[in-house]
């Protein structure tokens, strides 16, 4: 009589449990989810491409190209594609999913090129495998598998029980709507504006993208090395950009790498073989190197310094394409 | 194996079925074969050095029962030597090495040792005290030489305590493995709530708490007094939360199967003196310190003076127990020191306390002592998990200087410092209310509704969903 009535206690534990985890992890998905960056900007995305039969200058990459780039000063048709933290691995997938599987026609793409966009403290998968749901999208299990590094068991639960073991997302987004969240305008072809005042942490930042590790990542370098293939292999022209930074910023990398920038671009030259491939390089690191009044932070323009840059990059682009 | 992987997930579950569904004169068998899977996960060929000891402590016991006079002694011995030769080999040798090759370099004398490349093997220190108390137990004519050799082979690599413990004794884990325990689910629930106790204080709140002591202990330097004072806070719960969760998970995994093992931890932030922290710390260590070192060196039936060395050479070992560092052996010291400075300022504290008529406050008095143990047992975790003796001393030169600053220079999320606050909050109230009527986190929950105990065990399992660390995270007391 004890037993059964232990087994029935034991059985609807399970029950509220299992109940329980599915209005959670329902509720995670619909209020942290899909209200990441890559969620908003995926919204914005299918918007413009609604509107347009093709994408002029995709710009890809992490947050420095999201907040540097404001495409309304190029034209109505480009696009940035960034996300904050955002690797070469993730832009890889994230081209091979426009290209690909929505068949979007693209004229130019231009990727980030920064002292850090190698280095190995990129590899981390933090944000990726944040929004593992989307990418899963579409990627296979393997292919996650490769990037992430994961089991398959943990890497199924995270694709679809994203709750688990981010429970501390919730805080954040608390936190976020009690500080105002940051939201995209469905008009700003997809750029993030930072009206910030400025704030001088090149130090902390460069220590953060480098940390006195390797600058060359095999894995990121590989799939960056991918995304060029891709992108011949669908005629799209490459464009690469080295971002502009504040002099602190560029001051401390000198003490975080281990190897110096000069060594760091030519060999990255010398395995992509920009030149062969007929990819243009255009270096902005010191347009702005000693002006606060353009920045945010040490290396994130703001958008005041957006506006300027893009209009100086918007005639570069096409001296760039007429010179092809 | 780690306790907090996914393969212990499915490892668990499948070797408790198989001891439950076989007969009983396999069950022997089947724990030893499930240990051994257990161990080799991490450094298969490890597994024939415990191979070793197993061997040269079964034979030693019972040439030792056999034996009588002087011989014994000479048998106990060489067993010893056995042991400790191996802990010496994997564990000092290195250390050994450094240290005389510092001092020949100092007096110019051209002489060095080459050190050796090789992997500590995990939780080589736990396994070897185990196995040198059956000896020194069967020794004292305390325990009978145990003849079945898969048996003996089970007490020192019964899984849920081979790597980090509890450290136990022959007479207590022994006789449990000719037991026959059914598959009683009241005490499988039991086990199973302990478990699940353990592993929300090991990857909900240590490992949480581990992102930003990590940050701080690795790279001290970069960090102002704050933040490194905020870090050895944090450290200080997460090395509780770390050792007192594996070692809950343990008792629990062993519970489940009908097995008993000795308590570990109760809890010794509460405690009221350093010596008192010693008797609900670590407490399989400390009591092998005191029965197999302390109390033969003539614990405190000797001269004061004899006493207080006496403690000082058992601190200072059970600091190189820890490692093989000088930042253990200053750990070691620094408690030897504490109990010492205890004794001899007893009475000077008992005047202190009538004179400022504290007796008469007892809550505040408690409080006082309790926050002063602490903050002693805090400062000591300095040495215990700084890299290097300058990063101590650094840390504790920032600390000293203190300056009040809300710039911690992390990169942390608020909601980071939120949650582990939220945790440690979480893990200090049950212990309070454990402390209350002094309770074992088992009797604490036999003492509770079945609706109290269904909201908290899914409560906890939650937390553990929903704010785990799962990145396989090493338990801290593994390197040792």
């Amino acid at each position: 009589m004890k037993t059964n009535e232990t087994t029935k206690n034991i059985i609807v534990f399970l029950l509220c449990a299992i109940l329980l985890l599915i209005i959670i992890n329902y509720a995670y998905i619909k209020t942290v989810s899909e209200n990441r960056e890559v969620y908003k900007k995926e919204i914005v995305y299918g918007k413009h491409i609604a509107m347009y039969d093709h994408i002029s200058y995709l710009f890809m990459g992490d947050s420095h190209v999201a907040s540097d780039v404001n495409p309304a000063f190029i034209d109505n048709k480009s696009f940035n594609y960034a996300i904050p933290s955002e690797n070469y691995v993730q832009s890889y997938y994230k081209l091979r999913k426009v290209v690909e599987k929505d068949g979007v026609a693209i004229d130019v793409l231009v990727l980030g090129i920064d002292e850090h966009s190698l280095a190995v403290a990129m590899e981390n998968n933090g944000a990726m495998l944040q929004d593992l749901q989307y990418y899963y999208d579409h990627m296979s299990y393997q292919e996650l598998q490769n990037v992430t590094g994961k089991k398959l068991l943990p890497l199924m639960i995270n694709v679809n029980i994203p709750v688990v073991a981010h429970g501390i997302d919730w805080i954040e987004l608390v936190y976020t709507l009690i500080k105002g969240p940051k939201l995209l305008k469905p008009s700003s072809q997809g750029y993030l504006s930072y009206d910030n005042k400025f704030s001088d942490d090149g130090d902390y930042r460069a220590k953060t993208h480098l940390d006195k590790q390797e600058r060359i990542s095999p894995l990121l370098l590989e799939h960056l090395n991918k995304t060029l293939e891709l992108a011949a292999k669908h005629n799209i022209s490459v464009v690469l950009i080295k971002y502009p930074v504040y002099h602190s910023y560029f001051d401390a990398t000198k003490k975080y790498a281990i190897i110096n920038s000069s060594e760091y671009y030519l060999e990255m030259q010398q395995r992509l073989e920009f030149k062969k491939r007929g990819i243009c390089v255009l270096d902005y690191q010191k347009l702005f190197y000693n002006n606060t009044e353009y920045f945010k932070d040490s290396d994130h323009l703001n958008t005041h310094g957006a506006e300027e840059f893009t209009k100086i990059l918007s005639k570069d682009l096409a001296l760039c394409m007429n010179s092809k | 194996m780690l306790f907090n992987s996914w393969e212990f997930l499915i490892f668990f579950p499948i070797v408790t079925i198989l001891y439950f569904l076989s007969p009983h004169r396999f069950r022997w068998a089947i724990l030893l074969v499930a240990s051994c899977i257990f161990y080799m996960y991490l450094i298969p060929q490890y597994l024939l050095v415990l191979f070793f000891l197993i061997i040269v402590d079964y034979f030693a016991a019972i040439i030792i029962q056999r034996s009588k006079g002087k011989a014994r002694k000479t048998y106990l011995i060489l067993s010893l030597l056995a042991n400790c030769s191996v802990l010496f080999f994997f564990k000092y040798f290195n250390f050994f090495s450094e240290n005389v090759n510092n001092i020949a370099q100092l007096i110019h004398w051209n002489y060095s040792i080459t050190a050796l490349q090789i992997i500590l093997p995990i939780g080589l220190s736990f396994h070897t005290f185990q196995s040198m108390s059956y000896t020194i137990e069967v020794y004292r004519g305390q325990q009978k030489v145990e003849r079945h050799l898969g048996i003996y082979a089970l007490y020192v690599m019964f899984y849920p305590q081979l790597v980090a413990g509890p450290i136990e004794r022959p007479q207590n884990l022994i006789h449990q493995f000719y037991q026959k325990h059914s598959a009683d689910i009241k005490r499988i629930l039991e086990g199973l709530g302990l478990m699940l106790w353990g592993f929300f204080k090991k990857v909900v709140v240590a490992d949480r708490l581990a992102i930003l002591s990590s940050i701080v202990f690795n790279d001290p330097q970069s960090f102002n007094g704050m933040t490194l004072l905020l870090g050895v806070i944090f450290f200080t719960f997460q090395i509780y939360c770390d050792f007192s969760g594996y070692s809950d998970i343990a008792i629990g995994s062993a519970k489940v199967m009908g097995f008993t093992l000795m308590e570990n931890f109760n809890r010794p932030y509460l405690s009221k003196s350093i010596s008192e922290f010693w008797r609900r710390w670590h407490i399989s260590l400390s009591t092998w310190f005191k029965d197999y070192i302390y109390i033969p060196l003539g614990g405190n039936r000797v001269a004061p003076a004899l006493v207080a060395l006496n403690l000082i050479i058992v601190f200072m070992i059970s600091g190189l127990w820890h490692g093989a560092n000088w930042t253990f052996i200053i750990w070691g010291l620094l408690h030897g020191t504490f109990l010492v400075t205890s004794l001899l300022t007893q009475k000077l504290r008992q005047n202190l306390v009538r004179a400022t008529k504290l007796n008469s406050a007892p809550h505040l008095h408690n409080f006082l002592k309790i926050a002063i143990t602490f903050t002693l047992v805090s400062l000591s975790w300095i040495f215990f998990r700084s890299n290097t003796m300058q990063d101590a001393f650094y840390i504790l030169a920032s600390i000293a200087k203190l300056k009040l600053t809300l710039s911690l220079g992390l990169g942390l999320s608020v909601s980071y410092f939120i949650l582990s606050l939220v945790l440690i909050l979480a893990v200090g109230i049950i212990h309070l209310l454990q402390e209350r009527k002094g309770q074992t986190f088992l009797e604490f929950m036999r003492s509770k509704s079945l609706k109290v105990k269904f909201i908290f065990y899914l409560a906890l399992l939650f937390a553990i969903l929903l704010f785990g660390v799962f990145d396989n995270s090493h338990f801290i007391y593994f390197q040792f």
